[in-house]
């Protein structure tokens, strides 16, 4: 064995015991009966998902600040640990292993679809609930709920693509839309769900144009589009192939509505595009931005972040999630993750008090009160799979001094 | 006792050791043969899709995909590797006849084709929605807390077997034929030795081991989408084996180990949640100048090619 191999062997062993090194004082018993809670986070830091990463974070940071001061979870503090799942299924596994194995979490919050989807296994084997805060995939439409450890706080592609049907056929009255959608899973998703639900009111696809991402123009794909004679256009695109599209449409002058999935409701998207994003519209499952939960939520991560959240951020969606797995964690009285797989649904849930804090729902809970979570996204209510559905939408549009304002409010109980 | 450190550092292992196939497959044709392909991601695509639609059931409501066999996993690994094989020689028979350059672009531009129809051919693969919760070798028989292990250990001896193969490929008539090919391809023509024939060999052997890596990928993942598949996986493959040097096979082990370590031991640098996305970025910079540290402190890859000794017995016959 020469010396560059001894060399190279020493070189893993070292990498290998710097891994060790960062895992000691972390095994399941130290934890289960240490001083803290750990709760994980899986995120792309890194990757396609990377814009949403820090504001997410931020809002499940501001949750574990809230529970902390108002005395924790049993007693114990609870402290985030935070992973890069790198926008993808690898990372995804990696980010999971390392927050069950290495830090003892006992829920993971966060993962996107792909994500998400990597990990459905790996759940429910080692009986650690994983809650999606940022996942529309309609493949999570029927396979989490209690007993499968997938959960999520975003609403399904499928309930938003009822959603925009709903408004753009019965609300505006358009009856032939042109779909563009780029050739993701999460924009691929949304543009099926709508095209389901628009066909099935009546309306008609005229045509449906699929665009690769990261193209430099798609001027041959907005040619086609227009030329279909749609009276809108539905855009599913991530951030980097609207910020193209939408200038490309402005400097061709063509004065089709827009209508873009809730990923391009966003002010960073308008502020690259300027004026090209004025009479964009988009539809979004209602935060009850005008109820006590949203105006909690826009003064406490305002106040600690020093700007406003936003709803394609998701940010709202994290804090109920994290706030939803304190409340269960305190119901069930037990540090595992089964303990909180099984009062998920319970705490978020009617029948109960509403509760719309984590210092309300201790409180209840301390009475030996059933609790029922509303949140700062919404009522937070699962359905048998581990769902949230939205109790109103409402259609936004980028005004001319380039502000996302709301223009109307509709009931979707109904869709 | 077995940790939960130990039980990551398995993962991570895993993972390197599915890269070391790969690596070892691209220094066939790269190191020992002189190709250029920035292609090899393709191979370990079609290899898995392959896998997944040989072993998978058939396609439920709202899932569209071909084939949904349910065969054997040992069918789907082999299936995989001779799919591999077969783009490979696809590919190579156009393309091999290119120089260099063109050649490293024209691999490129065929997996990105190959990862688009993947994309949007619904009909084929289930396009970008993909399939999920695929099934892992032997995992009835273990707990969740062991089967890690159980996998690291199934893809030890797999790599090793690979090592093997591919080390006595190198070493034999055939592999010789190869470095000649590589230091001086007129030269190896008055000696006799075809470069379409050799280049094709190389190619085809690399994208059946590429091929089989795929259906390991899957077995690790347990989810099959286009995004999976990314030229990423090609210059991860080409870092490592540079880094581990080039044409040397214990090189391409030992780089692809050591750059998946470096990337996921950089997890334990940690700031607290507050400061865990912009360290995200900060641990990519790392990594890149721990690269650069390796390939300045050994530019030939930390195991460079062995030179062959010819003794003087034969030089005097």
């Amino acid at each position: 064995m020469n010396k560059w191999l001894k060399l190279t062997g020493i070189l893993i062993l070292a990498l290998a015991l710097v891994i060790s090194l960062g895992g000691c004082g972390t095994t399941t018993e130290e934890t289960a009966g240490g001083d803290t809670i750990n709760f994980g986070y899986s995120s792309g830091f890194t990757g396609d998902m990377a814009p949403w990463a820090e504001p997410v974070v931020n809002a499940a940071n501001a949750a574990i600040d809230e529970i902390n001061a108002a005395g924790g979870i049993l007693g114990k503090q609870v402290v985030l640990y935070a992973e890069d799942n790198k926008s993808g299924v690898e990372g995804s596994v990696q980010a999971a292993t390392k927050l069950l194995s290495v830090n003892k979490c006992t829920v993971i919050l966060g993962p996107e679809s792909d994500p998400i989807m990597a990990l459905q296994s790996f759940a429910k084997e080692n009986k650690i609930p994983v809650i999606g805060t940022q996942c529309g995939t309609s493949a999570l439409d029927a396979i989490g709920g209690t007993g499968n450890y997938l959960w999520r706080t975003s609403p399904s592609d499928s309930f938003i693509g009822i959603c925009e049907a709903n408004v753009v056929k019965n609300t505006m009255g358009i009856d032939k839309v042109c779909i563009m959608y780029e050739n993701t899973e999460g924009s691929t998703s949304a543009a099926e769900s709508f095209t389901h639900n628009f066909e099935a009111l009546g309306g008609t696809i005229v045509n449906t144009i699929v665009m690769s991402s990261n193209q430099s123009s798609y001027s041959s794909e907005i040619k086609k589009a227009v030329d279909s004679a749609p009276q809108l256009l539905y855009i599913s695109t991530g951030q980097v192939v609207a910020n193209t599209l939408l200038k490309e449409i402005y400097q061709k002058s063509i004065e089709i509505p827009l209508l873009g999935t809730t990923e391009l409701q966003n002010d960073e998207l308008v502020a690259a595009v300027q004026q090209a994003a004025v009479g964009l519209m988009s539809v979004r499952v209602v935060e009850n931005e005008d109820s006590t939960g949203w105006d909690r939520f826009v003064e406490l991560y305002t106040d600690k972040f020093g700007v406003a959240p936003m709803a394609g951020y998701y940010q709202s969606n994290s804090y109920d999630a994290t706030i939803i797995a304190a409340l269960a964690l305190a119901a069930a009285g037990e540090n595992t993750g089964e303990a909180i797989e099984n009062k998920l649904s319970e705490v978020a849930n009617p029948p109960g008090v509403k509760v719309g804090s984590y210092a309300d729902g201790i409180a209840e809970l301390a009475a030996g009160n059933d609790i029922d979570y509303e949140g700062a996204s919404g009522p937070c209510d699962f359905n048998e799979f581990g769902n949230v559905n939205g109790p109103a939408v409402a259609v936004m549009e980028v005004s001319s001094d380039l502000k996302w304002v709301q223009t109307q409010k509709i009931d979707a109980t109904g869709f | 006792m077995l940790t939960g450190t130990a039980l990551f550092l398995s993962s991570i292992l895993t993972l390197a050791a599915i890269y070391a196939v790969i690596a070892l497959a691209l220094n066939l044709e790269a190191g020992v043969d002189g190709l250029w392909d920035l292609g090899v991601v393709s191979f370990v695509a079609v290899g898995a899709y392959t896998y997944t639609m040989l072993t998978v059931s058939p396609a439920s409501a709202g899932q569209s995909y071909i084939m949904g066999f349910g065969l054997p996993m040992w069918v789907g690994v082999l299936a995989a590797g001779i799919a591999g094989s077969i783009v490979a020689f696809l590919i190579g028979k156009p393309t091999l006849k290119l120089k260099n350059e063109y050649f490293l672009i024209t691999t490129f531009a065929f997996a990105e084709v190959i990862r688009q129809i993947l994309t949007n051919e619904r009909w084929l693969s289930n396009g970008v929605a993909g399939v999920y919760n695929l099934a892992q070798p032997f995992k009835t028989y273990f707990t969740p807390s062991v089967y890690p292990y159980i996998l690291l250990l199934l893809l030890v001896i797999i790599v090793f077997i690979v090592y093997v193969v591919v080390h006595r490929l190198t070493y034999s008539t055939f592999g010789r034929s190869l470095k000649a090919l590589r230091e001086n391809e007129p030269l190896a023509l008055t000696a006799g030795i075809r470069p379409d024939r050799f280049h094709i060999r190389a190619f085809v052997i690399a994208g059946f081991f590429a091929g089989t890596a795929g259906a390991f990928y899957v077995w690790y993942s347990t989810v099959i989408t286009p995004s999976l598949f990314t030229s990423d996986i090609t210059f991860f493959v080409w870092m490592a084996i540079v880094i581990g040097g080039l044409a040397n096979n214990k090189g391409a082990i030992v780089g692809s180990v050591i750059f998946v370590l470096a990337g996921e031991s950089l997890r334990f640098l940690d700031l607290g949640s507050g400061f865990a996305v912009r360290m995200a970025s900060m641990k990519i910079a790392i990594l890149g100048l721990i690269l650069i540290a390796i390939l300045k402190w050994r530019p030939q890859g930390i195991l460079p090619e062995k030179k062959v000794k010819f003794s003087n017995s034969s030089k005097n016959s």
